[in-house]
C-alpha cells in the first residue's frame, strides 16, 4: 500500500513537473555582449601604457613645453608621462599625441555611448580644479572633437598629488555635431593651454556609463491663436509712473504724457514682453495679423517696433498715421497696425518674436487701451475697412 | 577667554576685508573695511606701478587663472573683481547639459572655497559676457546656483554677474532669475552714452558697475567698403575715455558703484591699438594720461604726445582710401603740442581677417616691410605694396620712448 502511494506520488509530480516546464530551443541562447565585454574585448583599447609600448608624438624637447617619461611611481608599465608646459606668443598651440595601435584607422563608432576615455593624472604639488588640457580625437579625413576634463568625473572630485582617474565619456566629444568619423580615427591629441605640469598615465579605452541627460529648449513656444493681449504691467519695462509713460491708476490703461522738452524727455520708449521674455514662435501667424488697439485724446504719430531674439535684422518698425486709425467718437481712435506693413517684415525672425516696443517722439497727451495682437484678415493697405469690419 | 575669541574675530575681519553694499538716500555705496570703496579700476595684469600712480584702486579679473594677480594687486593695496569663467554658449556649452553644467559648477565652487579669504577680493564676477549671441536662457539658472553657493560660503563678498549690454530681456532675466546677484556688471563701449538711463528704464533696482568701457569697439564702428574698421586716432580715443569717465560713470553715483576701464594692457581685437591704453611694447599712450585726470582730478606733470588727427594724401581717417599698387602715399598726422623730442615710427600690416567677437583671442599680425620717409616732423611718404588688399598703416608718436600716441589707416591695394 505505501510503495503503491509512493509510485503514485513520483508520477503525480512528474506530471505537473512535466506541465510546467517551457518549451526550450537547445541551442537559443543569448549571445550579444554586454556593453561591458563589447569595449573590453575591444582590441585597441590601449591608448598609452609606457614608453615602449605606445606611439606618441610632439614629446621633443621645446622651449615652451618638456615631455619626460618617469619610471618611478606608474600605474602601469615601465614609466609614465610628466608633461610640464608654458604657453606664449612664440607657442600658441602646444600638444602631444597619440596615434595608437599603430595608427591603424580605428572604429570607436559603437563604443561612443557606452565607454570613456581613461587616465590616471597627478600633480607634482598642490591642488587645483581644473588642468587647461584638452583632448581631441582626430579622424584620417583631419577632422577633430575635442572635450575636456569633467570634474564630476574625475576620481575624488579633486585634482592633486594622488593618481586620480579620470574618465571622459566618448559621447561628450560630440562627434556627429564636429563632423568627427568616429569609424576611422587616427590619433587622439591632448592640447596644453597656460602653464601647468601634470603626469598622465594608462590612457585607455573603458566601458563606462555617461549620465547624458539633455533637458528640453525653455522657452521654445508656439503662438497659435491670437490675440495676444498686452496688459500684463510685470512684463512692461520703460515705465515711470504718469510723468510721461506710465499704467494709470487701478485702470488697464497707458498713459503717455509726453513733452519733447520737459525734464523726463529721455523716458520716450517703452515695451512689452510677448512670452516672459524668452523667444515666441509667430510664424504661423504673423502675417494675418495686426497690433491693434484704442487711442483716446490727442491723435499721435507713435513708432511701433518689434523685436526678435535673433536673427538680422533685430527689429521691424513702423509709424503709426492716420492711415491706421478711425475716430468714431471726438477723440477716440480705434487703430490697426498690418504686421505685413511693417518695414523688412519677410527678413525678420519670426520664429523667434521676443517684443513689442512703443517709442513717442512728438508732444503727447493720450492714452493707450486694449494693446493687442490681432488677427488680421484684410487687404494691409485697407485698414479703415478693416476696423469698419471689426468695430464692436 | 572671550578677549582672546575677540582678538581672533577681528584678525580674521582684517584678513578677509568684508565687503557690504549699503543704500541711503544718496544711493547705493560699497563698502570695504568699513569705508566707501569707489571702483577706481581696470582690467589689468600688468603695469601695476603706473596703475597705482594713475589713482585706480582695484583690479578686475575675467578667471581666476591668474591667481597670482590677487596678491600682487594685494601687495599696492588694490581691490580685485575676481571673475568665475563660465563658459558661453558660443564656445560650444550646452546649458541643456545638465551634466557639462554641473561639471562647471563644481570646478567653481571649489575656486570660490580656495579665494573667498583673499584681502584684495572685493567682489564676484560670475560669467563674462554670457549673453553675447545666446539663445538657451538656462544660462541664468548656472548663474544664480553659483551666487547662491557663494552667498552661503562667503558671506563677506558681494555677487555680480557681466553683460555685454543691456537691453530689457537680458534685465529682466537677471533680476528674475538670479535673486542672489547682488551688482549687476555690463561691458558698455558705444552704449556707454545712455547706460545710465537705460539701467533705470529697462528696471535694474539694484546698484551696478561699468565693468567694461573706453571707446567704442570694432564691432561699433563704420567700416570702408571691403569690410576695414575705422579706428579713430589715439588723442581722439584719449578725449572720448575722459569725456565718458566725467560726465557719465563718475555722474552716477547713485546707482554706479564704479568702473573697469578697458584695457590696462595690449590686445589685438582688430587692430593691436583699438582697445589698449598699452601699445605692443609695453609703452603708456596718451589714454593712460588721461585715466590719470578721470581717476585723481590731474593731469600726469609727463604727458605722452597726443594724435588728434591723421590723413592720407589730404584725405582723413573717416573717409575711405583706394590706391594704385606701388604708389606713393603721403601721410599727415596733427598732433598736441607737448614739450620736449617727439620720436616718430610707422609701420605697414596686412588687414586682420578675424571673425571673432566678444573680446575673444585674437592673433597678431605680421608687419610688412616698408620704407617711410619723413617730409616733415609731422609727414611721411611711403610707397604701396606691389600686391593687392587690404592693409593698414600705423603712425606713433612717442615721448622718452614709453610716452606714446598712435593712429592707422586702413587702406585697400587695387588695380
Amino acid at each position: 500500500m505505501r510503495r503503491g502511494l509512493f509510485i503514485f506520488g513520483f508520477c503525480a509530480l512528474g506530471w505537473v513537473g512535466c506541465n510546467s516546464m517551457q518549451e526550450m530551443s537547445l541551442y537559443e541562447v543569448d549571445l550579444t555582449p554586454t556593453s561591458e565585454q563589447l569595449v573590453s574585448s575591444y582590441p585597441h583599447r590601449h591608448i598609452y601604457l609606457d614608453s615602449c609600448n605606445s606611439n606618441l608624438f610632439g614629446h621633443r624637447s621645446h622651449p615652451c613645453k618638456r615631455v619626460e617619461f618617469v619610471k618611478g611611481n606608474s600605474i602601469e608599465g615601465e614609466d609614465h608621462l610628466s608633461i610640464v608646459w608654458q604657453q606664449g606668443d612664440s607657442c600658441r598651440y602646444l600638444g602631444v599625441g597619440f596615434p595608437w595601435a599603430n595608427y591603424v584607422g580605428k572604429n570607436l563608432k559603437n563604443l561612443e555611448q557606452i565607454a570613456a576615455l581613461q587616465f590616471h593624472v597627478r600633480l607634482d604639488s598642490g591642488s587645483v580644479s581644473k588642468i587647461p588640457m584638452f583632448f581631441s580625437l582626430v579622424d584620417y579625413g583631419g577632422r577633430q572633437a575635442t572635450a575636456k576634463i569633467n570634474l564630476l568625473n574625475v576620481e575624488g572630485q579633486k585634482l592633486d598629488e594622488e593618481w586620480r582617474i579620470v574618465h571622459i565619456p566618448l559621447a561628450t566629444f560630440r562627434a556627429t555635431e564636429k563632423g568627427l568619423n568616429l569609424e576611422n580615427v587616427k590619433e587622439l591629441r591632448i592640447e596644453f593651454q597656460r602653464e601647468g605640469h601634470v603626469h598622465l598615465d594608462a590612457i585607455q579605452i573603458v566601458p563606462f556609463h555617461h549620465e547624458g541627460t539633455l533637458l528640453e529648449a525653455r522657452g521654445e513656444n508656439v503662438c497659435e491663436e491670437l490675440p495676444l493681449v498686452m496688459n500684463a504691467r510685470n512684463q512692461w519695462w520703460g515705465l515711470n509712473g504718469s510723468e510721461t509713460m506710465g499704467w494709470a491708476d487701478g485702470e488697464e490703461f497707458l498713459v503717455l504724457h509726453y513733452d519733447k522738452t520737459g525734464p523726463q524727455r529721455d523716458w520716450n520708449s517703452c515695451g512689452v514682453a510677448l512670452n516672459k521674455w524668452e523667444a515666441l514662435d509667430m510664424s504661423d501667424v504673423y502675417s494675418a495679423s495686426a497690433l491693434t488697439f484704442q487711442l483716446h485724446g490727442q491723435f499721435s504719430p507713435l513708432n511701433f517696433s518689434i523685436w526678435s531674439a535673433t536673427g538680422a535684422p533685430r527689429q521691424v518698425r513702423q509709424r503709426l498715421s492716420r492711415d491706421h486709425c478711425l475716430q468714431f467718437e471726438e477723440g477716440i481712435w480705434s487703430c490697426a497696425i498690418p504686421i505685413k506693413q511693417f518695414d523688412q517684415h519677410e527678413q525678420f525672425n519670426w520664429s523667434a518674436t521676443r517684443e513689442v516696443r512703443l517709442t513717442v517722439t512728438e508732444d503727447t497727451d493720450a492714452t493707450m487701451h486694449e494693446l493687442q495682437w490681432s488677427e488680421y484678415r484684410g487687404n494691409p493697405n485697407k485698414v479703415h475697412r478693416w476696423i469698419e469690419n471689426h468695430r464692436q | 577667554m572671550w578677549l582672546g575669541l575677540w582678538m581672533l574675530s577681528q584678525w580674521a575681519q582684517g584678513q578677509t576685508a568684508a565687503v557690504t553694499l549699503v543704500a541711503d538716500s544718496a544711493g547705493w555705496s560699497l563698502m570695504r573695511q568699513g569705508a566707501q570703496h569707489e571702483i577706481l579700476g581696470a582690467g589689468a595684469k600688468a603695469h601695476f606701478e603706473l596703475l597705482e600712480e594713475c589713482g585706480a584702486n582695484s583690479i578686475r579679473l575675467w578667471s581666476t587663472n591668474k591667481s597670482a594677480l590677487l596678491d600682487s594687486a594685494h601687495q599696492r593695496g588694490m581691490s580685485v573683481m575676481l571673475g568665475l569663467y563660465l563658459r558661453p554658449e558660443r564656445t560650444g556649452m550646452n546649458y541643456n547639459d545638465v551634466h557639462a553644467v554641473e561639471g562647471q559648477l563644481a570646478e567653481l565652487k571649489q575656486e570660490v572655497l580656495k579665494f573667498k579669504d583673499h584681502p584684495a577680493l572685493l567682489l564676484w564676477g560670475i560669467g563674462n559676457e554670457l549673453d553675447l549671441k545666446y539663445t538657451n536662457t538656462r544660462v541664468w539658472d548656472a548663474v544664480e546656483e553659483l551666487a547662491k553657493f557663494i552667498h552661503e560660503a562667503d558671506p563677506n563678498h558681494p555677487t555680480s554677474t557681466v553683460l555685454a549690454g543691456i537691453d530689457p530681456a537680458k534685465i529682466h532675466m537677471v533680476r528674475t532669475r538670479c535673486p542672489n546677484i547682488d551688482v549687476l556688471g555690463v561691458n558698455a563701449y558705444g552704449s556707454i552714452e545712455k547706460l545710465p538711463l537705460n539701467i533705470r528704464r529697462f528696471g535694474w533696482n539694484k546698484p551696478y558697475i561699468v565693468t567694461e568701457w573706453g571707446v567704442n569697439g570694432p564691432f561699433e564702428a563704420p567700416t570702408t567698403s571691403w569690410g576695414a574698421k575705422k579706428e579713430p586716432p589715439g588723442g581722439a580715443k584719449a578725449l572720448t575715455r575722459l569725456r565718458r569717465y566725467e560726465t557719465i560713470i563718475s555722474a552716477d553715483s547713485s546707482m554706479c558703484l564704479g568702473s573697469y576701464c578697458f584695457l590696462w594692457g595690449q590686445k589685438q581685437e582688430s587692430t593691436a591699438t583699438w582697445h589698449g591704453l598699452f601699445l605692443s611694447d609695453g609703452s603708456a599712450t596718451d589714454g593712460v594720461d588721461a585715466m590719470h585726470k578721470a581717476w585723481s582730478g590731474e593731469w600726469p606733470t609727463w604727458r605722452a604726445p597726443s594724435i588728434r588727427n591723421i590723413r592720407m594724401n589730404d584725405r582723413g581717417w573717416k573717409v575711405e582710401h583706394i590706391l594704385e599698387p606701388g604708389s606713393e602715399v603721403q601721410v599727415d598726422v596733427d598732433l598736441e603740442a607737448v614739450e620736449g623730442d617727439i620720436q616718430w615710427s610707422c609701420a605697414l600690416f596686412p588687414e586682420s581677417q578675424s571673425k571673432k567677437m566678444g573680446g575673444d583671442r585674437q592673433e597678431s599680425l605680421e608687419e610688412i616691410p616698408a620704407d617711410f620717409s619723413p617730409v616733415n616732423q609731422k609727414s611721411f611718404v611711403f610707397t604701396t605694396p606691389k600686391k593687392s588688399g587690404a592693409y593698414r598703416v600705423f603712425v606713433k608718436a612717442c615721448r622718452d620712448g614709453n610716452h606714446c600716441s598712435s593712429a592707422n589707416l586702413p587702406f585697400l591695394v587695387r588695380k
